[in-house]
């Protein structure tokens, strides 16, 4: 990330979009668009985004760096969150499923050396 | 099925042997949330959570857990990661899943039936009843009254609760008495679990009124705001003094009715949030042993006025904090006394079963856990709902107590607020580590923020639930050997064993 | 410690069940075989051969009682099946297997006695007082019967309809939908399923129980039995592999498994494959008593019922006093010497008779 401070209560930071993805970028500045006025821009490489502080009474050193933080937080979110999807949305039909719709076979063996088969009598 | 060699089947094998195979773990549903400087909480789909240290969400997302380290057990038997893209052990997360939303299974439970809008005090922050106590035309009709009763009864669950709420409902005590006892007609039929409650101000009971509460298991209650010059000052009365009327109303009620009978509620004022130290003591004075720190009431106020309630928020969670250290110390030196608020949160974060608190749950406890019949016949999503209506804002009136249950109940306004009644799929709840213990708030969003989705970082449902379910873990994390034996005793609700 | 088996000289004796009907002028016994409709005399002396089966020359008799029913055999053995004195009669149903637990107590074996015990059983539970307050089936692994099982459970349904029916299993069976919905067919309400569970970490239970897979069919057996309206018990043994995640495995118990009605955790029984794998299990009970203590507070906080089997109350913090049990089966039930200066001898479970090894610190609680 590339901090550019245009003044004490302005700044530009661009960020890899390599390493960030867009979805990334908006939801950590969701949080902050409370406290700071903030503009979104992209050009080829990296994420362009413009903070301002118009009340002046952040230290912006500050903000940026646990922006810096939130970052890295919301992409581990998303990792999380892609990679569990399926069984997420698995976890959640089988919740709410009637009764055996989703029934499966119990893993593992389970004899023992006389031999032993729940399922036969 | 092919027989393991018996002489092998008997040989012990290593720990080593009973390793699963596979290269990498696999990721299941999580999310996470820093509680402290040092710390944060990993809170799995079903609600379990583990408290580790600061960064340990991107090294578990980074495939940085060595099999060798005490966490990677934890995080296995928590179900945070996997051997296999689909745990054997889904159906039993499934389970837990269903069991944690199983308050959706049954529908309206709490039917609340504002029988009057009349009142015999004129508190400045009461939103609803500044209604003259001799004006009939703001009491529900029988009309109305049996419409509604016949609604509940359609409710497919099998226990409920009918709460009479006003005004002061005791003002109107033939509708209570009248909607008791049409309930309890139709009940023969019906054979639901039924529970009477009766919120009032404890300054209008007469032996009557106590009879029929008795007969019937009715629960009182009532509001007590704390130490005399308190509760007086939030409770105007003309020409009496309120406090001593609700304390001698309480006592009353307790020596007919039994102590477990009465219940009582504070409502916080910007007054109160300067005492809460003498509050509880005035609560504990009044042999009380527990009670609920509620936030103010945005309803009412100055709805839109972010700062004030910005500022209200800042010192209700003061207040908060300050409150449940005094009670915590209160719980070491052997006082069984509880605080509500975090008790519910608790039960949320320290036991697998639903917690139906209407106002921190998704989906939403409107129309899902809650419904109001006001005194006029119209129907409302909560007990907010109505309070708007008596502004002026209708938006959550669900229809009119004659319509059919199915207009009221699935019609076109509930689907509508469905949007917005899961923090699941809220901006700002969606990613947040604390969802499975927070709730949505269409109606609170809709009125401080004119919008029912609302914008997180602004709402002071957010900024307080996060704050509050935030310092919890935090108690946990720094005391938490202490604290479980007190909070396990709240959860339970009794004296822990010492 | 109670002699459950003897052995005298047979005169024409098959093998069958017989009832202690009562005891002669000469201190024999006299009991009836309802399968050969006979009476068989069991006797320390020679009796006078007549027209009785008898069983002559027993060494001691001092150990069987009217109401007892006993199994003899052509060879001329005693075994003592149901004792009318005691509340720990069980059932055995079989000697086999499906796990191979590094501290079994009774160790598996690997021979087909299915029918054998089977045939037994059945006759049994015919013969059994129908007033019988507590009867345990165990083994091996029950389940192993197959259907039969069911066959025995519908048998104890039918014959001792107010019994409380204790068994102990290791559950992989539930895991099978099919035998936990053959199990809720019974109709029993008096059962009640013991199911042991060592770790919240599916490798550690593998390990103990030496069996792969077997903590996730344990842990969705106790769903399935859930599921189909079964009581289950929950079971912990104390000792080095599993002390470490106690409180862990609590947590684990009350999230995942809150519907079990009963937790019982246990000292070791030092016999059976224990002594054999000893460096891996033997701990002082001291050594894990923070733990403990921690586990059990925090399940008896959450409301679920907990008790310890096994530990002598001098091993035990005093805080948990109040759920040690007197656990230990009489027959095999004893007190150490140190323990007659004991004030709380008469509340303490005592120790195992069986145990070929004992806590160091078991010591006298003065007054």
């Amino acid at each position: 990330m590339v901090v550019d401070f245009l003044h004490s209560h302005k700044a530009q930071l661009k960020v890899n979009r390599e390493l960030y993805g867009e979805k990334v970028i908006h939801k950590c500045l969701y949080w902050w668009a409370a406290r700071l006025s903030v503009d979104f821009d992209k050009d080829d490489t990296s994420f362009v985004i413009t903070l301002s502080d118009p009340t002046e009474s952040l230290n912006l050193k500050d903000v940026i760096a646990s922006m810096k933080r939130d970052l890295i937080d919301f992409r581990t979110r998303e990792i999380i969150t892609d990679e569990t999807k399926h069984i997420r949305a698995m976890l959640i039909a089988k919740a709410f499923a009637n009764d055996d719709a989703f029934d499966e076979n119990p893993p593992g063996g389970i004899s023992d050396p006389t031999g032993f088969d729940p399922v036969k009598p | 099925m092919e027989l393991p060699i018996a002489k092998d089947f008997r040989k012990f094998k290593g720990p080593e042997f009973y390793e699963a195979e596979f290269s990498e773990y696999f990721l299941l549903p999580f999310k996470f949330h820093r509680i402290n400087d040092e710390k944060e909480v990993l809170v799995n789909e079903v609600g379990d959570f583990l408290i580790v240290p600061i960064g340990t969400a991107r090294r578990i997302a980074s495939r940085d857990i060595q099999k060798d380290e005490l966490l990677y057990e934890d995080l296995f038997a928590n179900s945070f990661i996997s051997n296999k893209p689909i745990p054997d052990l889904i159906d039993v997360l499934a389970t837990r899943y269903r069991t944690k939303k199983s308050f959706l299974d049954d529908f309206t439970a709490l039917h609340i039936f504002v029988v009057s809008l009349r009142c015999n005090h004129s508190c400045h922050y009461c939103q609803v009843s500044r209604v003259s106590e001799n004006r009939q035309e703001f009491d529900i009709s029988i009309e109305d009254l049996t419409s509604g009763i016949e609604h509940m009864f359609r409710s497919p669950s099998p226990s409920i609760t009918m709460e009479f709420q006003g005004g002061e409902p005791l003002l109107a005590f033939d509708r209570v008495k009248f909607g008791v006892e049409y309930a309890l007609k139709l009940n023969e039929t019906f054979k639901k679990d039924i529970t009477f409650v009766v919120c009032t101000n404890a300054t209008v009971f007469t032996d009557e009124i106590l009879e029929f509460c008795k007969e019937h298991q009715i629960i009182i209650s009532t509001s007590l705001d704390g130490p005399e010059f308190l509760h007086n000052a939030n409770r105007p009365k003309s020409g009496a003094k309120s406090y001593q009327m609700v304390i001698d109303g309480i006592n009353r009620a307790r020596n007919q009715l039994g102590e477990d009978q009465v219940s009582a509620l504070m409502t916080t004022t910007s007054l109160s949030l300067e005492y809460p130290i003498e509050i509880i003591d005035n609560y504990i004075e009044n042999g009380f042993s527990n009670i609920f720190l509620r936030p103010i009431s945005p309803y009412g106020f100055a709805l839109k006025n972010s700062k004030k309630n910005r500022y209200h928020t800042e010192k209700y969670l003061e207040f908060y904090k300050k409150g449940l250290k005094y009670i915590i110390e209160l719980n070491k030196q052997g006082v069984f006394f509880v605080e509500d608020y975090t008790t519910i949160i608790l039960k949320k974060i320290l036991t697998p079963f639903p917690v139906s608190y209407v106002d921190l749950q998704s989906p939403a406890g409107m129309i899902n856990n809650v419904v109001v019949f006001n005194y006029d016949g119209y129907v409302y999503a909560t007990d907010e709902s109505r309070m708007l209506a008596e502004q002026g804002d209708f938006t959550f009136r669900l229809g009119h107590v004659k319509d059919n249950y199915r207009s009221i109940f699935y019609g076109e306004k509930a689907r509508f607020l469905s949007q917005y009644w899961s923090n699941e799929s809220l901006a700002g709840c969606a990613d947040c580590g604390l969802q499975s213990y927070c709730g949505a708030d269409p109606v609170f969003h809709y009125a401080a923020q004119g919008d029912f989705e609302g914008y997180r970082p602004t709402s002071d449902f957010c900024i307080k639930n996060m704050e509050i379910i935030r310092h919890i873990f935090d108690l946990l994390d720094s005391d938490g050997k202490a604290l479980m034996p007190i909070f396990n005793s709240w959860i339970n609700n009794r004296p822990r064993y010492q | 410690m109670i002699q459950l088996r003897t052995r005298g000289i047979p005169i024409n004796i098959t093998e069958t069940l017989i009832k202690v009907s009562y005891i002669n002028a000469v201190g024999e016994l006299v009991c009836f075989s309802p399968s050969l409709n006979k009476t068989v005399l069991l006797s320390t002396g020679v009796p006078p051969l007549e027209r009785h089966l008898v069983i002559a020359a027993i060494p001691s008799l001092k150990d069987f009682g009217i109401g007892d029913i006993l199994l003899i055999s052509p060879n001329g053995t005693i075994s003592s099946l149901f004792r009318e004195q005691s509340a720990h009669n069980t059932l055995f149903i079989t000697d086999r297997c499906n796990s191979n637990c590094l501290m079994c107590s009774q160790p598996p074996k690997n021979t087909d006695d299915l029918d054998y015990f089977f045939e037994i059983n059945s006759q049994l539970i015919r013969m059994l007082p129908p007033d019988l307050k507590e009867l345990g089936i165990t083994g091996g692994e029950p389940t192993i019967l197959g259907s039969r099982f069911i066959t025995l459970l519908e048998l104890i349904t039918e014959y001792l309809p107010n019994t409380a029916i204790h068994i102990l299993t290791n559950g992989r069976s539930f895991a099978w939908k099919n035998v936990a919905q053959a199990i809720q067919k019974v109709c029993n309400p008096n059962l009640v399923f013991g199911i042991p569970l060592y770790s919240d970490y599916y490798q550690q239970h593998d390990y103990i129980v030496q069996a792969k897979g077997a903590f996730n069919q344990t842990i969705l057996g106790f769903h399935n039995m859930a599921r189909y309206g079964q009581r289950l018990e929950l079971r912990i043994v104390l000792h080095k592999q599993t002390y470490k995640r106690l409180p862990s495995l609590a947590k684990y118990i009350f999230m995942n498994l809150p519907f079990v009605e009963h937790i019982a955790l246990m000292g070791l029984e030092y016999t059976g494959y224990t002594p054999k794998n000893s460096d891996l299990l033997w701990m002082e009970p001291s050594e894990y008593a923070d733990e403990l203590e921690e586990a059990v507070s925090f399940l008896d906080g959450m409301g679920l019922a907990v008790s310890i089997y096994n530990l002598q109350l001098c091993l035990l913090k005093p805080s948990l006093w109040k759920f040690a049990r007197k656990s230990i089966s009489d027959w095999k039930q004893e007190y150490l010497n140190e323990c007659s200066r004991c004030s709380l001898v008469a509340e303490c479970g005592g120790v195992f008779a069986t145990s070929k090894k004992h806590s160091g610190k078991i010591k006298a609680i003065a007054k």
